[in-house]
């Protein structure tokens, strides 16, 4: 579980005031690989950090006052904009052993599934946080007609939680990565104090660790 | 710059990453060649998803345009890309993975968009020219 500690990452952007926290990312390679959504860091590839870890142990109390971290410059190596998909590239060599990717193909629905992202690092909290949800369904999601495989999990996400690293833990791989939640875009839909009451339900769309294997 | 005409649409996408150039054929084949580009570096991810971190969602249609437009410059000789077309002028011939980085840099440094993104819509925004002839697309041009 610890392991997870130093290759979870926030993912940034230096601003005027300091670092403005955009997302979760993970490393997946001892080069400094890193993967994240395109969402998480737009089009534009300037300014763009990872936070180093700032635990060691899972079981450790992270201080929420405590602002200082350690940046780390990144650049875009790959992007895939159709399958909400981003590589980025830190000048660090990680020496411990990285689990592997897999895919949803091997997931049967109702296994139980660990996500390690950063719920809420958008407006500012950095926790590391690790949630426990069974694969409730498999779909294909379109964008442009090109269909990707998704996994639905059982579990609610907040911003900041996209480019989450979603494990099996039978498998001891990752098999997604969490890129959002279903709200139909139709209609216009309404915002409650900035929130969007669509997407406040039980489940998170993750799309297949599969594709990263391409990307890199 | 005229030797880009001889380069067809397949010899220009052959360039790109596997994972480009799968969705990218795909894309054309839905859409044509130009729409094609403009799904790519517009694309949010998959329809009916609200996602969980990143800044703002950008207007991206505008950006498709202005997008088209530097490429234009770009293409038809416009001084604010003299630099970025010597270091394409000293290849002989033409080495069309260079072609594509060095334009999608320039164009990524004007636009503030990552170079990477923008190779795909490059390589067929180049195929597009060859077709119909440096002269003819750069005629009407406003650069």
């Amino acid at each position: 579980m610890n392991l997870f500690t130093q290759i979870v990452v926030t993912v940034g952007r230096i601003t005027e005031n300091g670092v403005g926290m955009l997302g979760t990312g993970f490393i997946i390679s001892n080069d400094g690989k890193i993967v994240t959504t395109k969402h998480v860091v737009g089009g534009d590839s300037t300014r763009l950090v990872v936070l180093m870890p700032h635990i060691r142990n899972i079981n450790d109390y992270q201080d929420t006052t405590d602002t200082r971290c350690q940046p780390v410059p990144v650049e875009v190596l790959e992007i895939d904009p159709l399958k909400d998909l981003c590589i980025l590239k830190a000048d660090i060599q990680f020496s411990g052993n990285l689990p592997t990717l897999g895919s949803f193909d091997n997931v049967e629905i109702g296994e139980e599934l660990g996500i390690f992202s950063f719920p809420h690092c958008v407006a500012g909290r950095r926790v590391l946080t690790f949630q426990k949800a069974e694969l409730g369904a498999k779909v294909l999601l379109d964008s442009s007609t090109i269909k990707s495989k998704h996994g639905v999990i059982n579990s609610q996400s907040r911003p900041g939680q996209s480019g989450g690293l979603i494990f099996s833990n039978r498998s001891q791989q990752i098999v997604g990565v969490l890129i959002g939640a279903y709200a139909p875009m139709q209609g216009g839909g309404i915002s409650l104090g900035g929130i969007n009451p669509q997407e406040l339900h039980q489940t998170t769309h993750c799309i297949s660790a599969e594709y990263i294997s391409e990307m890199l | 710059m005229k030797e880009i005409e001889k380069i067809e649409l397949n010899e220009w996408l052959s360039e790109l990453k596997a994972y480009q150039r799968n969705s990218i054929e795909a894309l054309i084949e839905s859409y044509g060649e130009e729409e094609a580009a403009e799904k790519w570096i517009t694309s949010n991810g998959p329809s009916n998803n609200v996602p969980f971190g990143g800044e703002s969602n950008r207007d991206t249609k505008p950006f498709f345009e202005r997008f088209k437009v530097e490429f234009g410059k770009f293409i038809c000789g416009h001084p604010d890309y003299e630099e970025y077309r010597k270091k394409l002028g000293a290849e002989s011939p033409i080495i069309k993975s260079t072609y594509i980085a060095i334009i999608s840099a320039a164009l990524g440094a004007t636009l503030g968009f990552t170079a990477t993104l923008l190779a795909p819509a490059v390589a067929i925004l180049l195929a597009s020219v060859g077709k119909m002839g440096l002269n003819a697309y750069c005629q009407g041009l406003e650069i």
